[in-house]
């Protein structure tokens, strides 16, 4: 009993962190199926959303939900401004450059947030307390939020992509560059929407992680190798893949944590995934479509 | 940026000439600060130099090189500790362990298309990361460990760790020997067939060369220099923490060849000769250099990605 209470567990907990890991991902995989741009900085837009929540709830005196508001609307910004100062200018050059300049980007953004907000892990306190009784296991209430809130976005996501015009030209580009700008698709506008997207959801990740784990500098880092070997594996550009794999991803770091500290298992969960690199070294829905 | 940029032969030489020359005379000139500084560029070397060699000729844009480096130091810190008197130990393991990992990773590199390589050392250097700072029983996390020894080797080739002249040699003769060979290999048959691979994949394979192969085996072997420049690191400074296997590195590595000339034998050299002393100098005014880094970094991708070598001398402008 004790063992399935444990499991049960650090289940939820995978599948809450595979939730989040998906909404960080998906812009990675937005952003490289739409510009063909592989967003080496990604994490730490995830990082600038945990520690400006951080700063806005603990240093301004702000609610949680505030911050969960304000925090994704600031990444947005910042999104509009570096896709209008790197993504636009490397979106149609050789790939490398792309890679380069958001290699650049991420060492602007880390030492950046560790000169303004200094390098100390900070958490903050979570907006909803008290637990939930699942099955007899106790688990706490705001990680069924933020899990919901995941899922809520998500959702949003995918309606956006399917059913709105901008949706059909995000999904349409990447078929066709030059097909889409020649019947005026405004493909300027569509890359900018993206980049803010991605942006914002990484952020809003971020915001939700705050509660949960300590946000500091580096933290963009850790995610980094998470959120790329879940969009290799799910394939690039398929968003579908993408989700799927990192609720994956979750579980297994879920399932290692019960026989393990929670930091080996986010290693060794990428040690258990290395296999499928090396015998789908393109992803496990290569060749599907 | 396809590694087959066209310089003219004599200024390559020139600048190849000047900068050996400049490592190698250092010690009769300079004081100790300047060795100090000198060694410390000539190691930054090496994690270039290996970062050019996995790039334009293994073709994988590789952010892992500093986690190579970071393997080679931890190596050759426990080895310094525990066999100080075995100097060859420490340099040959350092190597060979990191060639070997290499090797591992290489072999799944070389399997992927497109841009994944590239995605796939960003995992690794960031699992790198991870895994160094949840071992901090062996790492001793990002406050680090001391090298014990004092000195390595035994007898008359005792070295003292450390920034002394005996030391500065060791780190820099291997360096000038890699580069000096490089240069005179390039006309030779198997580099041919080396560069044929690495400017157009498809049309070696189809002339019969084992394209995974070589490519696998030029990745491990710029994996072992950057694990014997993270062993000089070791032994130069006595003291090795788990932020070497921060991404920072690599990435800063990726900046000194990219600004010196990729594709080039030492475009690397040169640009660590740029950009080091530059940021050094920024870092005593502005603490946060790496932002400075970045920036020059995202200036260079999109303005000059020829490199210095490339943009002054290509003749072949598109």
């Amino acid at each position: 009993m004790q063992l399935f209470n444990e499991l049960f567990f650090e289940l939820l907990n995978g599948v809450v962190w595979g939730l989040i890991l998906a909404m960080i991902a998906l812009g990675l995989c937005l952003i490289y199926g739409l510009m063909g741009v592989i967003n080496i900085a990604h994490g730490s837009f995830y990082m600038v959303g945990a520690v400006a929540g951080v700063y806005v709830v603990n240093h301004l005196g702000a609610n949680f939900w505030m911050a969960l508001l304000v925090v994704p609307l600031l990444l947005g910004a910042i999104g509009l401004v570096l896709n209008a100062v790197v993504f636009e200018q490397v979106v149609r050059r050789d790939p490398t450059i792309g890679l380069l300049a958001t290699a650049g980007l991420l060492l602007i953004i880390d030492n950046g947030m560790l000169a303004i907000f200094g390098g100390t892990p900070e958490s903050i306190a979570p907006p909803v307390l008290g637990g939930v009784s699942i099955f007899g296991v106790f688990y706490p209430a705001y990680r069924l939020v933020a899990a919901g809130i995941a899922i809520v976005v998500l959702g949003l996501t995918w309606l956006f992509l399917r059913f709105t015009v901008y949706g059909l030209w995000m999904r349409a580009t990447p078929q066709s560059r030059d097909l889409a700008s020649a019947i005026g698709i405004p493909i300027g506008r569509v890359n900018q929407l993206t980049v803010v997207l991605g942006a914002m959801t990484a952020g809003l990740a971020g915001v939700l992680v705050a509660p949960i784990s300590a946000a500091y500098f580096q933290m963009g880092l850790t995610i980094l190798a998470a959120s790329f070997m879940v969009v290799v594996i799910g394939g690039l550009g398929n968003l579908l893949g993408v989700v799927g794999i990192a609720l994956l991803f979750g579980v297994i770091r879920g399932l290692l944590s019960v026989v393990m500290p929670p930091t080996w298992a986010e290693v060794a969960v990428l040690l258990v995934l290395l296999p499928i690199m090396y015998f789908k070294p393109n992803g496990i829905f290569e060749g599907w479509k | 940026m396809t590694g087959t940029i066209k310089i003219p032969q004599i200024a390559v030489n020139a600048v190849g000439i000047l900068l050996i020359a400049a490592i190698l005379l250092c010690p009769f000139v300079a004081g100790s600060f300047w060795l100090f500084f000198f060694a410390q560029m000539i190691v930054a070397s090496y994690v270039a130099v290996s970062f050019n060699l996995a790039y334009s000729y293994g073709r994988v844009l590789s952010f892992a090189q500093g986690s190579f480096f970071g393997l080679g130091a931890y190596v050759a810190l426990y080895l310094a500790s525990s066999n100080p008197w075995s100097l060859p130990l420490i340099i040959v393991a350092s190597v060979v362990m990191t060639a070997v990992v290499g090797a591992f990773f290489g072999a799944i590199f070389v399997r992927m298309s497109g841009h994944n390589p590239t995605i796939a050392t960003v995992i690794l250097a960031s699992a790198g990361l991870l895994a160094a700072n949840a071992l901090g029983g062996v790492t001793g996390s990002e406050d680090g460990l001391g090298v014990h020894a004092v000195a390595v080797g035994a007898g008359a080739l005792s070295i003292h760790l450390g920034p002394t002249k005996s030391l500065y040699y060791l780190l820099a003769i291997p360096l000038v020997c890699l580069l000096t060979a490089w240069h005179f290999v390039q006309q030779r048959d198997f580099w041919k067939v080396v560069r044929a691979v690495a400017s157009n994949e498809l049309r070696a394979q189809q002339l019969g060369y084992n394209v995974r192969v070589r490519k696998l085996l030029i990745f491990a072997v710029s994996a072992g220099i950057s694990g014997l420049g993270g062993a000089f690191y070791a032994l130069l400074m006595r003291h090795v923490s788990s932020t070497t296997f921060d991404i920072g590195l690599s990435v800063n590595a990726i900046l000194y060849a990219v600004v010196g000339g990729t594709g080039t034998i030492f475009g690397p050299l040169l640009g660590v000769f740029v950009i080091y002393p530059m940021t050094e100098i920024i870092a005593h005014y502005f603490l946060y250099v790496q932002i400075v880094v970045g920036a020059v970094l995202i200036f260079t991708a999109l303005v000059m990605p020829k490199g210095i070598l490339g943009t002054l001398f290509d003749r072949t402008r598109s």
